[in-house]
């Protein structure tokens, strides 16, 4: 018989039911033993959730796997298709179009870094283009999809992959999964909120009929108006509107004009960008665009002359402050999802800074005596997390030459923070990418948009010269043509999803699902 | 494209070392000639002295191991020119009291279960059995094996409980400073200058970046140490160990490395050397010198002269290893940046800034056992206490005794196994397990770990005695 320390946290109560609110729960339900805590999920048919969070980021397939689900169960239950990265069109430039892959692009040579003989060789050869020395970009250009190897001498291990799934489906299916699990769902709208006389923390919640929730321990994933983190506890908002200036989305499910291709797109509108996600069964679209320089109107009218087939849903309408909580963690609550802030759908970090909370929060699950120190530490790391994210999406936006409307003249004239006007001055003058531990995106990452937005270093490694130069050439000459016949190999992405959502019993491809995740956005380490 | 140099016009790096800096000038050199093949490298000492002075021993860990290998210094040329022994773990003697012996290894100690740091698990069976003979050196194959003294190398199959073994090697330091010379003159258009009239000014030569090496006595810097002085002292080993046996004294520690057929102590003290055991030892072997601790600072660059200094500062000559490890990841750091060397401030505002960070953390590695030091019964150690507050280590150590976990910092490597070994080592033990530990009821725990316990004991004993 378990007998739970007596300073030990029993009751967690978790606020909202969308995406944030059952994958807590999920994970919650999953790795603490039920015996010592309960977890209850209070969420309100009546309040719609935000449920925008169509494309993923590899981490997920980490999530997952921590929560032991089955990878082709959840491909089938979420009407996934597979994300290996993201096309953006006309940011750098109208005409241009780059993939970000989740992957990299060729290797360092005696310690240094790839795109340093990359330039110099173009220099030689303005022929050569980058993309020839990723996989993954080749393989989503051509439409191809092969799931990637483990061996890490092999170019198959060089990429990870995503998802596309249906967010609304994910909460359904993980609803499922945490009420198997013990969680309790109670169905209610929250209408007061007792606080403890003794550290002003969270109590219990009152709902709208009657009942009482009381806790120990609160999630909020009450979605933008943070109805505990913010509306009780007041943390306080660090408004980035000045630096991502979008404030709007609309979101219309539509028809699919075709096969589904194994990358999001992110087409830059006039006052904003569009993205389109190709699902099993339809594509999700939406326009973020900021309402200062395009009406909601004229938004919803460019999103709709441009969705790829007929809509099959009505237009759904977002409002939001891009921004950060000032504390994602206060007293005895926790803000996961969209309470904890928003930095806008570019880049997918929507559902991966939800599961990074998550896997943060369960590392550093409190007892009564530690709660202050995990508060501190949590609040240190989702910081950190959140404006290493916020400089990397700025970077999309002001590295434009773009002028042809007010709001990409604003962009490329944008203020744009000390840190990150270091880090492109850095890379601008030597093409030193400046790295770090911890963060989402990582030097693959950057290198992507910077070379696909037109940013190119004017001088480069010292090390290259025409010894090392004629060794990289020769690498690179074999590189290319050992991509492509990888990518030949390959089976059609739209091949790809029809066997995977097969049904289990006769998938070809149950044999290549669940092998071993790494927390990371990029194949091998 | 005629010329060497498509990057940039950089035709010289000029090395300057002196009388205690000449480890540091040599491997900069060698480091430099393998880097920058067809760069001229110079360099100057600042005195005719012997410039292949002894440190006595150092012990390298991996990273400083595979940037040896990258220049062609192998594991066995280290075994058959610099008598490389295996170390796998350090000996703490006398820091909690008197009667204070423990081991801290190099490996991460234990194994995550479902997830959760073995710690937690450890940690709960300490508290809820009230008994403190659990261990964490019982759950280390690298203490095993120091207690044992028996070695083999790791295995690459991860599910091998052999793999879970992780060396360094002790190196005598005046052979590896002799093969860094071979591999500089080797691999580079090296140029040897001996001068006492050093001019690290670069402003007459747009194409020489100066890598000043030399001791910065003068360096303005408020991290000041309880410790000023090191000696260094060979003497004939009483014993072979795989350890790095680190014995704390009235007035500082003494640390002693063993080599193939010797070994060198160091003495790290604040007011000379008093210990009559010092020259009972060095009576055997005259390879005994005293070195003078500068204060701490992290490497610079001043842009407006290309000239950088690699300082050999007080953590160098405190920790040779760490100041090793902090030199060998500078300059993988400078090499990219050295194209920006006049072209304006960026590089070196940002060679400066990742300095300072990663800096801390050598500092703090250097200094943890005094940091952690439970004795406060003499001057010296009353004294040391308030000389070594430090506000990341102080959070890193009390967020692990709360709750158990390291938390990232940026500065810090990402696997922090031996430095929570050594906080272990030191009784820091979490106050709290992790709640997700609580997975299986306490018998089988202990079932558990008392399993895990004895196939590493096993496996130690059975292995070849170095």
């Amino acid at each position: 018989m378990f007998k739970a320390p007596t300073h030990q946290i029993k009751r967690i109560v978790i606020l909202g039911g969308g995406t944030a609110g059952w994958m807590t729960a999920a994970a919650l339900s999953k790795l603490l033993n039920p015996n010592l805590f309960t977890v209850t999920l209070v969420e309100s048919d009546a309040i719609g959730t935000v449920g925008v969070g169509e494309a993923t980021l590899p981490h997920l397939r980490f999530f997952n796997q921590r929560l032991g689900i089955d990878e082709g169960e959840f491909i089938r239950a979420t009407n996934a298709t597979i994300k290996a990265g993201i096309e953006f069109s006309n940011w750098g430039n109208i005409g241009d179009a780059y993939i970000h892959p989740f992957g990299d692009y060729g290797e360092p040579l005696n310690n240094v870094g790839f795109h340093h003989y990359f330039y110099q060789a173009q220099k030689r050869n303005t022929a050569l283009s980058l993309d020839d020395y990723s996989l993954p970009v080749m393989a989503c250009k051509q439409g191809k999809f092969a799931f990637p190897t483990s061996e890490p001498n092999l170019l198959t291990s060089t990429y990870s992959y995503a998802y596309h799934i249906d967010a609304g489906l994910y909460a359904k299916y993980l609803r499922g999964f945490s009420e198997k699990l013990g969680v309790v769902r109670v169905e209610g709208k929250v209408e007061s909120v007792a606080m403890r006389k003794s550290d002003d923390s969270i109590a219990s919640l009152k709902l709208d009929n009657g009942d009482i929730i009381n806790g120990d321990f609160f999630v909020d994933c009450s979605g933008f108006r943070g109805r505990l983190i913010e509306q009780c506890l007041h943390a306080g908002y660090e408004d980035w509107s000045h630096w991502l200036p979008c404030d709007r989305a609309i979101a219309v499910q539509s028809e699919h004009n075709g096969k589904p291709l194994p990358y999001t797109k992110a087409i830059a509108q006039e006052a904003g960008w569009q993205w389109q996600i190709p699902l099993k069964h339809r594509m999700g679209n939406g326009y973020v665009y900021s309402s200062q320089y395009i009406s909601d109107d004229t938004a919803l009218q460019t999103l709709l002359d441009n969705l790829p087939g007929k809509p099959t849903s009505e237009p759904n309408r977002l409002r939001f402050t891009t921004g950060k909580r000032k504390s994602s963690w206060v007293k005895n609550c926790v803000a996961i999802g969209l309470s904890s802030g928003f930095l806008e759908p570019l880049e997918s970090t929507s559902i991966y800074l939800i599961q990074a909370a998550i896997m943060k929060l369960v590392e550093l699950l409190p007892q009564r005596e530690n709660l202050d120190a995990k508060r501190s530490e949590y609040n240190r790391y989702f910081s950190n997390e959140m404006d290493k994210i916020r400089d990397f999406l700025i970077l999309h936006y002001h590295a434009t030459k773009r002028e042809d409307t007010p709001f990409w003249s604003f962009c490329n004239h944008l203020n744009i923070p000390q840190s990150l006007a270091e880090k492109m001055q850095l890379y601008k003058e030597i093409g030193v990418i400046e790295d770090y531990k911890y963060g989402l995106f990582l030097t693959p990452s950057w290198l992507a948009v910077y070379h696909g937005q037109g940013v190119t270093p004017s001088q480069g490694d010292v090390r290259v010269n025409q010894a090392t130069l004629a060794h990289a050439e020769k690498y690179m000459n074999l590189l290319k043509p050992n991509i492509q016949r990888c990518v030949n190999k390959m089976p059609t992405h739209e091949h790809i999803v029809a066997m995977l959502h097969e049904t289990e019993h006769n998938n070809p491809t149950a044999s290549q699902l669940n092998r071993p995740a790494n927390f990371s956005l990029y194949g091998r380490s | 494209m005629s010329d060497l140099h498509i990057n940039g016009e950089l035709q010289q790096i000029k090395v300057i070392s002196d009388e205690h800096s000449a480890f540091g000038g040599w491997f900069t050199a060698a480091m430099a000639a393998f880097a920058l093949r067809d760069t001229e490298i110079s360099i100057s000492h600042a005195t005719c002295k012997d410039f292949t002075l002894s440190h006595g021993s150092l012990t390298l860990q991996a990273d400083v191991l595979l940037a040896l290998q990258d220049v062609g210094i192998t594991e066995q040329v280290l075994i058959e020119q610099a008598s490389a022994t295996p170390f796998l773990a350090n000996q703490y003697i006398g820091w909690g009291n008197n009667a204070h012996s423990s081991l801290a290894g190099l490996a991460k100690s234990g194994v995550p279960l479902n997830g959760v740091g073995f710690v937690h698990y450890l940690t709960r069976l300490r508290n809820e059995t009230h008994d403190s003979q659990w261990n964490i050196e019982a759950f280390s194959l690298n203490t095993m094996c120091a207690a044992h003294n028996t070695f083999t190398r790791p295995s690459a199959d991860p599910r091998s409980i052999l793999s879970s073994l992780e060396y360094g090697l002790r190196v005598n330091a005046k052979s590896l400073c002799a093969l860094l010379k071979q591999v500089a003159v080797t691999h580079g258009k090296v140029l040897e200058l001996c001068s006492s009239n050093l001019e690290s000014n670069n402003k007459d030569s747009a194409s020489v970046v100066t890598l000043d090496c030399r001791l910065c006595v003068s360096v303005d810097s408020s991290d000041s140490l309880p410790i000023d002085s090191i000696k260094i002292v060979g003497h004939a080993p009483k014993e072979a160990s795989l350890s790095n046996v680190l014995e704390c004294l009235d007035n500082g520690y003494v640390e002693r490395q063993y080599l193939q057929s010797n070994c060198y102590s160091r003495w790290f003290s604040s007011s000379g050397i008093e210990s009559g055991e010092v020259l009972v030892e060095s009576e055997s072997n005259n390879d005994s010198r005293q070195i003078s601790i500068a204060p701490l600072a992290s490497d610079t660059w001043h842009s407006d002269s290309s000239t950088i200094y690699l300082f050999e500062t007080g953590v160098h000559q405190l920790l040779d290893d760490g100041g090793l490890g902090y030199r060998t990841q500078q300059l993988a750091s400078l090499w990219p940046l050295l194209s920006g060397a006049r072209l304006s401030d960026t590089a070196a505002k940002y060679f400066c800034r990742l300095s300072a960070q990663r800096y801390k953390y050598w500092r703090d590695i250097a200094v943890l056992p005094m940091y952690l030091c439970n004795k406060d019964n003499t001057a010296f150690w009353q004294s040391a206490k308030s000389q070594l507050v430090n506000d990341d280590l102080s959070y890193l150590v009390n967020f692990y005794i709360d709750t158990g976990v390291l938390p990232q910092l940026e500065h810090y490597p990402e696997d922090l196994g031996s430095l929570e070994n050594t906080l272990l080592a030191f009784e820091h033990y979490p106050r709290n397990a992790d709640p997700l530990s609580y997975v299986w009821d306490l018998s089988e725990l202990v079932s558990r770990l008392d399993k895990l316990r004895q196939q590493i004991k096993q496996t130690a004993v059975q292995l070849p005695q170095i």
